[in-house]
């Protein structure tokens, strides 16, 4: 077994993106080279459906590029070592069964998961469940905001459920699944086999529960399936974006079930955790990234670990279009657009403008209404508005809770006062370019 | 065992036989050749456990049944250098006595209960080759066939039954050779193994123009052929062959017409002043000729012209030339068709029906 040179692996990605340019996705450089034995090199994909679309679409561009690369009549074969789908043997029939199972991401498992202060509980909480279904916390409940990690940890449950005890069976669904499993059920007169369905399962899964909140019918089925579960001891795991008790018109009854177990919260990461993980998909996806554009990254988004991925999927992107590597420059120009606009936030906006004009944060969120201090209030409006995506009465929240209409006003009376008032339009221009040094990282 | 076999037949048998023997082994009875006196025939078998073969010689009196087992080259040599009509072979316990007319050789002697068995074809085959066709499709397939493993390819053939079609080919990572025959019948299991490259190397030897079909059977994990003299089984090459419809290229938009004799004869002058470092030869496709350039530093160079079929784009492509010279040997028809796409892309070329050969430039830049 051999494989070939880093050099002629590169020159090989090379020129089938300079060759066959429509084909090229960004996942190409996860892709890795596993061995070259007896005219085949075997290429590894990170899972089954990068798989499929390499033998659908790009069979004969490897095949060329590699044999141009290493002057031998070489063919290509694409795997993955990511195991295929769970398996959904149970009988369902397949009108319902098919395509209900969320596929797995076989890079979410607990080996890519980067602990922080934010998620260690929630991480704890969830490798405790999959090593014991049923037996430590049982429902786990895992809330947070969007892009945080929930569905990772979700997964991972599954996939490592699924290698510690092959034989048990896993339901992993949204929750949208289940209520329309549950439509398509009633009007097919098919409730039996959907309950068996949903309740002859080892570890249910379900993503998303908040969405549960507007449907009552199936609240009543999930209550039902939730008994039948926890009660039969087997595990139940959900996610939603908010804590149980915050869940908009979800009944009282299954709020204090979905507490009875163990409630982990994902917090947004920290600075030293977005570095870790920055430097962890970096690493998955075979992308050099250097120590301190993962700082930058980490430093200007903050949000969460999507955009995260993204500003380093477009980092990858963009050094292979200029054909450079990846450097500062590169990362300022790469994040040099919208993502940056979230990368300001109020509070910024808030402190740039309370030193340019010399008030306090206190008076600007009290309800004080002379000029002096009503101006900047507004001026900090108008500068959310255009810097943040926000809406208006989260804007107002932000300032003594003032409703929409008092942002709305003071976003058009400062545009106005902008188009008539000279002084007026040098300072918003001040604080814009203030704003935007500390956007490319200048403070 | 006492026995008088023909000299002239017993060569030939040797020559076969003693090709399948190990050369090389730490078992010493692998280097050996039993030979089994039957009643009406005699019976030469070796193996290097990987390949057995059976040859069965006809002119014989028997006088006593038996086996002996001898050294291989040994006995082929003196077989060899004899000049008799007749050799008469009589073996006690460790001794065989090999007497000509005036001659005596005493050889030491095998064990026969230490000698492998080799595998016959029992039952019926799974289908039967032209013996013709098999021999020049593995005369075809076995000039690319690679002779060591390397991490490019594997040294066998692949041999692909479908139905009527029989498809063998081979790859040595720089070119690929494939040959296409029909079978008389498609009845029978289909097929898809390696075949280790001393395995269809035999062929050409051993088929002779007494043979008119090959029967083969697969079992497990041998493939066993019976020709009208000889019974050959095989062990299979482990590994997946190269997808091999990949290799060949299908979008080549110039196609040149070239006479083989011309061809070859360009191709071997051409190859006069190449060396190591200069690799290759390189062509240049033009309107109605072919132009063959080479270089050798410190030594010179050629330039040679041959008249061709050709009215595609003007094209330069640098080939190895023994990789052509090798083919255009092979090849029966007069004329071969060479098909190109780009100077870094693999030509294909075309002679007699059901023909292929597939073979990767040289960069000559």
């Amino acid at each position: 077994m051999s494989v070939m040179t880093t050099a002629e692996w590169k020159n090989i990605l090379d020129r089938v993106r300079t060759q066959n340019p429509a084909l090229v996705r960004g996942w190409f450089g996860g892709l890795v080279p596993v061995d070259l034995c007896g005219g085949v090199l075997r290429i590894r994909a990170g899972n089954l459906k990068q798989v499929r679309y390499l033998d659908d679409a790009c069979g004969s561009a490897f095949a060329n590029a590699a044999q141009q690369v290493l002057e031998q009549l070489v063919t290509t074969t694409f795997e993955t070592d990511a195991p295929g789908e769970i398996a959904d043997d149970d009988g369902y029939p397949l009108s319902m069964s098919e395509n209900n199972q969320l596929q797995l991401n076989e890079d979410y498992i607990f080996e890519h998961f980067v602990v922080g202060a934010g998620n260690r509980m929630a991480h704890a909480a969830s490798v405790a469940v999959a090593e014991a279904l049923g037996q430590t916390y049982n429902p786990l409940f895992i809330h947070g905001d969007v892009g945080l990690g929930k569905t990772h940890l979700l997964q991972a449950i599954c996939h490592t459920t699924r290698s510690l005890n092959p034989s048990a069976t896993i339901l992993y669904i949204s929750c949208e699944t289940f209520a329309n499993h549950f439509i398509e059920a009633v009007e097919r007169g098919a409730m039996n086999e959907f309950r068996y369905h949903y309740r002859h399962v080892d570890l249910l899964v379900i993503d998303d529960i908040q969405f549960l909140g507007t449907r009552e019918r199936s609240q009543e089925e999930f209550f039902h399936t939730f008994n039948t579960l926890h009660q039969a001891q087997k595990q139940i795991v959900l996610s939603a974006d908010c804590p149980p008790a915050e869940i908009p018109t979800l009944e009282n009854r299954l709020v204090s079930r979905f507490k009875s177990g163990l409630v982990a919260f994902v917090d947004a990461p920290c600075m030293e955790t977005r570095m870790a993980i920055l430097a962890k998909k970096a690493r998955l996806r075979c992308i050099e990234v250097p120590e301190d554009v993962i700082e930058y990254v980490a430093t200007h988004i903050q949000t969460n670990i999507r955009d995260l991925e993204g500003a380093l999927l477009r980092l990858d992107a963009m050094s292979q279009s200029s054909e450079s590597a990846i450097d500062m420059e590169l990362a300022r120009r790469a994040l040099d657009d919208d993502s940056q606009r979230h990368a300001i936030t109020i509070q910024h906006i808030i402190d740039v403008v309370t030193r340019y004009f010399g008030v306090r944060v206190k008076d600007l969120q009290s309800k004080k209404r002379p000029k002096s201090i009503s101006h900047p209030r507004q001026v900090c409006m108008y500068l959310a508005r255009e810097f943040t995506s926000h809406s208006l009465e989260e804007v107002g929240g932000y300032f003594g809770g003032r409703d929409h209409s008092t942002v709305l006003h003071a976003d058009r009376t400062v545009k106005k006062m902008v188009e008539t008032n000279d002084k007026v339009r040098r300072t918003i221009e001040d604080l814009r370019a203030t704003l935007r040094a500390r956007q490319n990282g200048a403070e | 065992m006492k026995v008088r076999m023909n000299r002239q037949e017993l060569a030939e048998a040797l020559g076969a036989v003693g090709s399948v023997a190990a050369s090389r082994t730490p078992k010493p009875i692998l280097e050996c050749t039993m030979i089994e006196a039957h009643a009406d025939h005699c019976l030469l078998v070796a193996t290097d456990l990987e390949i057995g073969i059976r040859y069965t010689v006809s002119q014989v009196e028997v006088d006593e049944t038996g086996p002996v087992v001898l050294k291989a080259d040994k006995l082929s040599q003196i077989v060899r250098e004899s000049t008799d009509e007749i050799l008469e072979f009589n073996s006690d316990d460790s001794i065989c006595h090999v007497r000509g007319a005036g001659a005596h050789f005493q050889i030491y002697t095998q064990p026969p209960a230490d000698f492998p068995p080799v595998a016959e074809l029992s039952g019926e085959p799974d289908f039967e080759v032209d013996a013709n066709a098999l021999r020049r499709m593995a005369e075809w397939t076995v000039l690319a066939a690679a002779r060591e493993n390397t991490r490019y390819a594997i040294n066998g053939v692949l041999w692909e039954r479908k139905g009527k079609d029989l498809t063998m080919v081979a790859t040595d990572g720089r070119r690929l050779s494939m040959a296409q025959g029909k079978l008389e019948s498609d009845e029978g299991a289909n097929l898809e193994c390696i075949v280790p490259v001393k395995t269809m190397s035999l062929f050409p030897r051993i088929l002779g123009a007494a043979d008119k079909t090959v029967a083969v059977k697969a079992t497990g994990s041998q493939l066993v052929f019976r020709t009208a003299k000889a019974t050959i089984s095989s062990s299979l090459v482990e590994g997946q062959f190269p997808k091999y419809q990949d290799v060949i290229p299908s979008d080549c938009d110039c196609t040149a017409t070239i006479k083989t004799a011309d061809m070859l004869s360009a191709v071997k002058r051409s190859a006069l002043l190449t060396n190591e470092e200069s690799k290759g030869v390189r062509l240049s496709f033009s309107s109605g000729k072919l132009q063959l350039s080479s270089r050798a530093p410190s030594q010179g160079e050629s330039v040679i012209e041959i008249p061709i079929e050709y009215s595609d784009r003007e094209i330069e492509i640098g080939f190895n030339p023994t990789f052509l010279v090798e083919a255009l040997r092979a090849v029966q028809a007069d004329e071969v068709s060479l098909d190109l796409k780009e100077p870094n892309r693999p030509g294909v070329l075309r002679g007699d029906k059901g023909r292929l050969y597939v073979v990767m430039p040289v960069n000559l830049s």
